[in-house]
């Protein structure tokens, strides 16, 4: 049902990332079998979709995730409008270019991520797109919900940068996460294994018992090593996805007060 | 993480999501649409597409070109005449429009037109000749 889309005119700041966390998360958390994520790929070299087809061949491939190109910017709004009818969520990905195809998704976007890393550069390419949908909340009536999601940060050390940053968003009243998506290994291992978080769990835990079986101590360290992050990531990812449920169910509840 | 955990004594102790998880019944809570809503009440798309160029966000499809089209006109389906052999001839525009024009204007087949341009054309030499002969230039 809620559409949540990730923006930001810049490249590389994490979309593709926190938008298949969130995915994978989502789907993972769910025990309905009817459950489902609808994932569309706006970025031009199709990296979500890539990592679908790459998925497809797994070992416990998850089967509540669709993935799918976007559409033309003539048809994007009637494909998300369609995606609501069969998905619980839909989660539209877009490219990292200030462009049409990011106006009209998030029209219909119940509430859009922009992934923001701690750099001054990032930051005036977000206040852009900040711009851009206040403007657009007064067309449209009603406001686009929106939070900065501060993405491949340093979980033990916060630079000066991703302070001042910080401070300058909180200054404009821009709401943010108070989770940040940390610059994890595990994140890039789901695109170059093409497999989710849990998959990679399961595959490396696999490998530790297969390498103490065979009593290749030196490999097991490495692969407990690798488990440990990965249950980081994994905690990580949950705590960004709770939080975003949390702030839909808060949009909810303030909607429903509004009607009432 | 240890696989071996003793459960808790108390009911949600030891963590503050348990009691309601964001994460529990996320099917239940976010139920997927009955039908597709027109949730954009107020403003057409293409709205959209202006306020958007408007904000420094244009379009990037490929748009196709406004302007008149060369204009073509419409030929008429060559009779079956008899007329089997092709003469491919590179003629100036004008001449091809000229050539065209006159074939359209009598209702004439290409064919018929090229044949009546050459009997005029014979019957002006002749005439030329004619003249020449009789010493009026």
């Amino acid at each position: 049902m809620p559409v949540i889309a990730f923006a930001s005119p810049k490249g590389g700041v994490g979309k593709t990332t926190s938008s298949l966390v969130l995915a994978t998360t989502l789907a993972a958390h769910s025990k309905d079998p009817q459950f489902r994520v609808v994932l569309i790929d706006g970025d031009d070299n199709k990296p979500n979709m890539g990592w679908a087809q790459d998925n497809a061949g797994t070992a416990e491939s998850p089967s509540n995730i669709e993935v799918m190109a976007a559409p033309s910017e003539a048809t994007i709004m009637d494909e998300i409008k369609a995606a609501q009818v069969r998905a619980n969520f839909v989660l539209v990905d877009l490219e990292g270019a200030a462009t049409a195809l990011l106006t009209y998704a998030i029209t219909l976007a119940d509430f859009v991520v922009v992934p923001l890393q701690g750099s001054k550069l990032d930051a005036k390419e977000a206040e852009k797109i900040v711009r851009l949908m206040r403007n657009q909340a007064e067309m449209r009536g009603k406001p686009i919900p929106h939070a900065v999601l501060f993405t491949r940060t340093n979980a033990a050390i916060k630079p000066g940068n991703l302070k001042h940053v910080s401070e300058e968003v909180q200054r404009h009243g821009i709401d943010h996460f108070e989770v940040q998506l940390h610059e994890r290994e595990p994140f890039k291992d789901m695109f170059s294994f093409g497999m989710t978080l849990t998959q990679l769990l399961n595959a490396f835990q696999d490998e530790a018992l297969k390498a103490e079986r065979d009593g290749l101590k030196g490999q097991a360290r490495q692969h407990t090593n690798k488990i440990d992050s990965i249950q980081k990531a994994i905690r990580n990812a949950d705590n960004f996805s709770r939080e975003l449920v949390a702030k839909l169910e808060d949009l909810n509840v303030k909607q429903e007060a509004l009607i009432a | 993480m240890s696989p071996l955990q003793r459960n808790s004594l108390f009911e949600n102790a030891g963590s503050v999501d348990t009691k309601t998880d964001a994460l529990e019944d996320l099917g239940k809570r976010f139920p997927p649409n009955k039908h597709t809503t027109n949730n954009t009440p107020g403003y057409e798309q293409r709205d959209i597409k202006a306020f958007s160029e408007e904000h420094g966000f244009p379009s990037r499809e490929p748009v196709r070109k406004k302007g008149k089209k060369p204009r073509v006109k419409a030929r008429r389906k060559l009779p079956q005449t008899g007329r089997n052999e092709q003469l491919n001839i590179r003629v100036h525009p004008t001449v091809k429009e000229r050539f065209y024009d006159v074939a359209d204007e009598y209702n004439w087949g290409l064919g018929e037109t090229l044949e009546h341009a050459m009997d005029a054309l014979e019957s002006q030499l002749r005439i030329g000749l004619q003249k020449s002969d009789d010493g009026v230039d």
